[in-house]
Formats: structure tokens, C-alpha cells, sequence
């Protein structure tokens, strides 16, 4: 509020009065003296002296400086609208801000900050929720996993041994290891037992090994020339597939597919779909070899 | 809580309450409102509710035109709250109209100006007004401290300042020095008593009755404090008592002068008595700087000739004096936020 600045030198050198020499100009065409002035005015003679001599510092705050001036031009005058634009100059003082009273001041670019803001938020909340949907997903879906380890008699036992019976003959393995003993008995009719164990790096039949029977399912859209053969070397499927109908085999893994129109063919393995790879394409032809996935 | 996150989508508010005219100063963004504090209630005979019809300028034009069932009302009466529920509304919607068109009900942080000479009672009214038209803070700042920042004055200087405040509702008279105030009073003598006791005049010497849109206009118009060279004359029109039928006739500003001498005599009694109560050194600052007029009041036509004659000493009318408070408490909110609330004493 005490930003009262100092007179502007290069400013009083311009040509003409300026302020108060306008003012000290206009008091000496009428013939008045300072001292009739100072008296008219209430404020004491450097003062009016001051303000002539455009010394508005020495007058304290802008307010009062203003005032005189104001009042000085009324008494003598002369045109305050000059000799306040001159005092402005000077000072380089910004004239009072005028009052806004139009009311639409938000859409001057400051109602758009919220509106970001609220974007920003909102995609904020969208990307914890979806890592916190990320993360709950795949908990649920181990968690029921060691259960069915603990479950399962001759896995766990296997599992532990190392551990509680370093005695016994059986080496020290890792899991893992146990792991792929039990994967060589799947062909077994014990299987059932198997399936949970395959559950805990991924779960469901994601895992086939090699030489296991694959299940092929082949819905067409279109007619397609299809040759599909097994591991085995067995034609499971050579013909013109028509649209509409929908193949299903069995047959030992890798099994080798030519498709003679690829987009118009959905492929399930195992109950999963499966992504013809691109790589394989040739045009509208693919061939491409159904491994274990 | 949810008030704190919509105030990061509201602007800082200042707010000069008054009985005559609400303004509403926007941090960055300077004077907003400027509002006369008049409200149209319709009162709804049938399910006995009231409603608000209009706020502001277009209430103001239905003062003492309104049909029965609805009434302009002003709910400030002496710079303080006369009708509780009125003002929220009103603060209500000046609030809203401030920030523009928002999607959120905003919730700023508030300073009002309150009448130094106001009661704790009459100060929690306008807090909790304030709080009910949605404010989440709100800081009460005595309306002549606010005056004289808003008018420029050295108030943190160790020099007495002298600020004369004549609004609608009182008038305040306060010498200030490092950042405090001194010495303050409060008349309930402003700009509505000028209108009354125009009134009264032309009821006595004329015997017709003027509404009060009308003495407000002679007022602006011919009222004058101090004998000048010129006289002015206005045509008015008024019922005359006596008839019972409008009749015209014509007022000059000697005729209002002479009206206003009451209320102008009891300001000048108000200064005059804060000058003998002033201590001497802060008493000799003021005597050489002068008093500085704000306030609506200050727009009065040679007010500061009056004064100047009354008391001798220099008196300046402040740049854009209506404004001068509204403006003032929008520097506190600034100055707030660089030096915490306990600058100017706020509550």
C-alpha cells in the first residue's frame, strides 16, 4: 500500500507544465499566493511548494498527495483531469483498477483450471482403481492354490520332504523338480491329482506337455480349406469346411494347421481361443503348428 | 471437508456488508459486485412460506412498488443484520453471482467488513450468515481499518492516520497507527439518515410525501453539505398530504442543505470527539496529513469543504471512495496470506 515512488526525472524535463506547474501556473494568473493557499487548503506552505515543484514523495502516501492535488485544482481551476494524468506519469502510479461489474469473470479462462483439475482427478482415480483391480485378480486366483497343495496327500508330502525327512533317499530337490516327476504321470489315470498342482505358476490347463492330446475346436465363418494332422502323423481333418459349422478333434500335440482362408476360422484349444500368429499368414492362407501353449 | 475441496475452486471473497450497498471484491480479479442490499420476498399466503424473488439491483427497483404479496426488503439495518434468513440468502446469491457460472457451489474464504461499533451478538449473526451462504472461513475485519487500506493510507507506519467512513447504515471515524486502531467510533448516522431526513423536510415544508427512491435521487442529485455558488434545482413528485393526489414541485440545494444539517452535524460532532479523544502526538500526524473521507457518504457534494471548515484541517476524499472498503479487505486477504490473520487483529 506504500508504494509511493519517486519523480520521474526525464518525465518533468518533457516540454510544458506539468501537475503541479500547471497548478503553480493557474494560482499565479489569478494572483493568489501560496499562503492564501496553504490557508484555503489547511496544509502548510513547503507543502503547496512541493506539489508545484512536483515533489509528491515528500507529501507521504499517494492518498494525500492525490488529495491536494485534487483540491489545489478546484481552488485555482485548473483541469484535474491533466494534472492527475501528469501525476500518474510521473509517478508512474497505476490509476485505481476500474470495477468490474460484469459478472462473467469464469469464462475468462479461470473456470477452465477446475475443469482440468477435475480431468486430472478423475483419470487419477481410473488408474488406481485399475491397478488395484490388477492386483485383486491374480490374489484371488493363487490363493485357493496352496490349499489345494496342502490338499492333496502324496504332492505335499513329496513337497516337504526335503525338509522334514533329509533321511530318506529321495535327493534334495527343489519343487520344481517334483513338479516334473508329477507332470511325466498326467498321462496317468490319477490326473485329477495333477491338475491342482499345475494351478500354482498358472492356473487351468494353460501348461500341456509335449505329446499330451490337444482339444482343437474350428468354427467357420466361411467356406475354408482345412488340412489339420497330430504329432502322430494322423489326418485329423482334411476337407472343405463349410460356413457356418464348427470342427472339433483331438489330437496329439504338435499338431500342424493349414487354413486356407485364416479369417473366417475361430480356433478354441482346450476350451481357450487361440491367436492365429501373424507370421504365419501368407495372404488369406496360414499354416502354423498348434504346440503346447 | 467437502467445503475445503470446493474452496480450491473458489476465489478469495472480501465483502463490505453494507446497509446500503453490498460489494464484493475478487482476489485478481477486483471489484465483481456492486449491489444494492434490497431483496424481494413474495410471501405465499397459501402454504405460508416465503421465497426470494430478486436480489440486488432489481429488488432495488421495486422498493415501494411491489403488489401485496410481495415485499422489497433491505436486511441490513445500521450495518448490522435486521433479518437473519434474508441476508444468508442475499449473501447467497451475491456469492454465487461473483464467481460466475461455476459447476460447483462455491466456498471461498471470506473477509467482511463489520461497523466497529458493532455487538459480539451482531458480529456472530453475520459470521454465521456468511457460513450459511456457503462460506468455509470467515475473517470479520473492522470496516474502518478496511477503509483506510483500501484508500492507500500508511497504516503500518508509526504516524496517526485519520479515515472517516460515511456508509449507508453509520459512519466511523478511526485513528490508526502500526497496523491497530487507536481510537474508533461509530454513528448510526449515513446515507439512508440523509434520506430520512430529506423526507421529513419535504413532509414539513411541502407537505407531500416522498418514497424513498426519490430522496435518495435528490440526494445524489442537489444534496450538497456546504453552501456553494451555485444552486441547483430538481423536479420531484410526491403525494400531497393534504389532497391526497401526486402533485410536482421543485427543490433547490439550499433547501437540502438545510435538511441535511442534522445528520451532518452529528458526523462532524462524531470527528470532532475522536479528534479530543485522539492522543496529542498522533493527534499532531493527523492535523498535518489530514482525514481521509471513504464511503459512499464521501460522494456527498462538498462533504470535505464541511469538514475541512469545522475542523480545520486538511481532508481528503479518497480515490473511488464506495469502493474503498470492499478493496481494503481484498489487500487484508493478500496480506493474510503473507503475514497470518493476526495482522490487523482479525477474528
Amino acid at each position: 500500500m506504500q508504494d509511493e515512488t519517486n519523480i520521474d526525472d526525464e518525465g518533468a524535463e518533457q516540454a510544458g507544465p506539468l501537475a503541479g506547474q500547471l497548478l503553480a501556473e493557474a494560482r499565479e494568473k489569478k494572483q493568489i499566493t501560496i499562503t492564501a493557499v496553504a490557508k484555503e487548503l489547511h496544509i502548510d506552505e513547503f507543502k503547496i511548494k512541493a506539489l508545484e515543484e512536483n515533489r509528491f514523495a515528500e507529501l507521504g502516501a499517494p492518498v494525500y498527495a492525490k488529495g491536494y492535488l485534487r483540491r489545489y485544482a478546484e481552488f485555482v481551476g485548473a483541469d484535474s483531469t491533466q494534472v492527475f494524468a501528469d501525476y500518474y506519469r510521473l509517478t508512474r502510479q497505476e490509476s485505481i483498477p476500474a470495477i468490474v461489474v460484469k459478472n462473467d469473470i469464469a469464462l475468462n479462462g479461470v473456470s477452465l483450471s477446475p475443469r482440468i483439475i477435475l480431468v486430472v482427478l478423475l483419470v487419477i482415480v481410473a488408474a488406481v482403481l485399475y491397478v488395484w483391480l490388477g492386483r485383486s485378480t491374480p490374489a484371488e486366483q493363487i490363493d485357493p492354490a496352496p490349499a489345494s497343495i496342502v490338499s492333496q496327500d502324496e504332492p505335499n508330502r513329496t513337497v516337504q520332504l526335503p525338509a522334514d525327512e533329509p533321511g530318506t533317499d529321495v535327493p534334495q530337490a527343489s519343487a520344481d523338480v517334483v513338479v516334473e516327476e508329477f507332470l511325466g504321470d498326467t498321462r496317468e489315470p490319477d490326473s485329477a491329482v495333477v491338475e491342482p498342482v499345475e494351478a500354482i505358476p498358472a492356473p487351468t490347463e494353460t501348461v500341456v506337455p509335449a505329446g499330451t492330446d490337444l482339444q482343437i475346436e474350428l468354427t467357420f465363418s466361411s467356406d475354408c480349406w482345412t488340412e489339420i494332422n497330430d504329432a502322430t502323423g494322423r489326418a485329423l481333418f482334411v476337407d472343405l469346411a463349410r460356413a457356418g459349422t464348427t470342427k472339433r478333434m483331438s489330437g496329439v500335440a504338435p499338431i500342424r494347421v493349414l487354413l486356407g482362408d485364416s479369417q473366417s476360422v475361430r480356433i478354441q484349444v482346450n476350451g481357450r481361443v487361440y491367436a492365429i500368429p501373424d507370421e504365419s499368414r501368407s495372404g488369406l492362407t496360414a499354416r502354423f503348428t498348434i504346440d503346447k501353449q | 471437508m467437502f467445503k475445503n475441496i470446493l474452496g480450491y475452486f473458489s476465489n478469495d471473497l472480501s465483502i463490505d456488508l453494507g446497509t446500503a450497498n453490498t460489494l464484493i471484491y475478487s482476489r485478481g480479479h477486483g471489484i465483481v459486485l456492486n449491489e444494492p442490499s434490497v431483496v424481494a420476498i413474495r410471501e405465499d399466503g397459501s402454504r405460508g412460506g416465503r421465497s426470494v424473488v430478486a436480489v440486488g439491483a432489481e429488488a432495488k427497483n421495486m422498493l415501494g412498488r411491489t403488489p401485496g404479496n410481495i415485499t422489497a426488503i433491505r436486511p441490513l439495518k445500521d450495518g448490522v443484520i435486521a433479518d437473519f434468513t434474508v441476508t444468508e440468502k442475499m449473501l447467497q446469491h451475491f456469492i454465487r453471482k461473483a464467481h460466475g457460472k461455476r459447476y460447483f457451489q462455491p466456498s471461498p474464504r471470506v473477509v467482511i467488513c463489520v461497523p466497529y461499533g458493532s455487538t459480539q451478538v451482531e458480529r456472530r449473526a453475520i459470521r454465521e450468515s456468511a457460513e450459511g451462504a456457503g462460506a468455509r472461513k470467515v475473517h470479520l475485519i473492522p470496516e474502518p481499518m478496511a477503509a483506510a487500506i483500501g484508500a492507500g493510507m500508511p497504516v503500518h507506519e508509526a504516524r496517526g492516520s485519520m479515515v472517516l467512513d460515511i456508509g449507508g447504515g453509520t459512519s466511523e471515524v478511526a485513528v490508526i497507527s502500526l497496523n491497530g486502531i487507536v481510537y474508533a467510533s461509530s454513528v448510526r448516522i449515513g446515507g439512508d439518515r440523509f434520506d430520512e431526513a430529506i423526507t421529513n423536510y419535504v413532509r414539513r415544508n411541502y407537505g407531500i410525501l416522498i418514497g424513498e427512491a426519490t430522496a435518495e435521487r435528490i440526494k445524489h442529485e442537489i444534496g450538497s453539505a456546504f453552501p456553494g455558488q451555485e444552486v441547483r434545482e430538481i423536479s420531484v413528485k410526491g403525494r400531497n398530504l393534504s389532497e391526497g393526489v401526486p402533485r410536482s414541485f421543485t427543490l433547490n440545494s439550499n433547501e437540502i442543505l438545510e435538511a441535511l444539517q442534522e445528520p451532518l452535524q452529528g458526523i462532524v460532532g462524531a470527528v470532532k470527539e475522536a479528534l479530543e479523544q485522539t492522543p496529542p502526538e498522533l493527534g499532531a500526524d493527523v492535523a498535518e496529513r489530514g482525514i481521509v473521507l471513504t464511503g459512499g457518504g464521501a460522494m456527498l457534494r462538498d462533504i470535505d469543504k464541511l469538514l475541512m471548515e469545522e475542523t480545520g484541517l486538511p481532508v481528503i476524499i479518497a480515490d473511488d471512495p464506495l469502493t474503498c472498503v470492499a478493496r481494503g479487505g481484498g489487500r487484508v486477504i493478500e496480506l493474510m496470506d503473507e503475514h497470518g490473520s493476526a495482522v490487523f487483529g482479525l477474528e
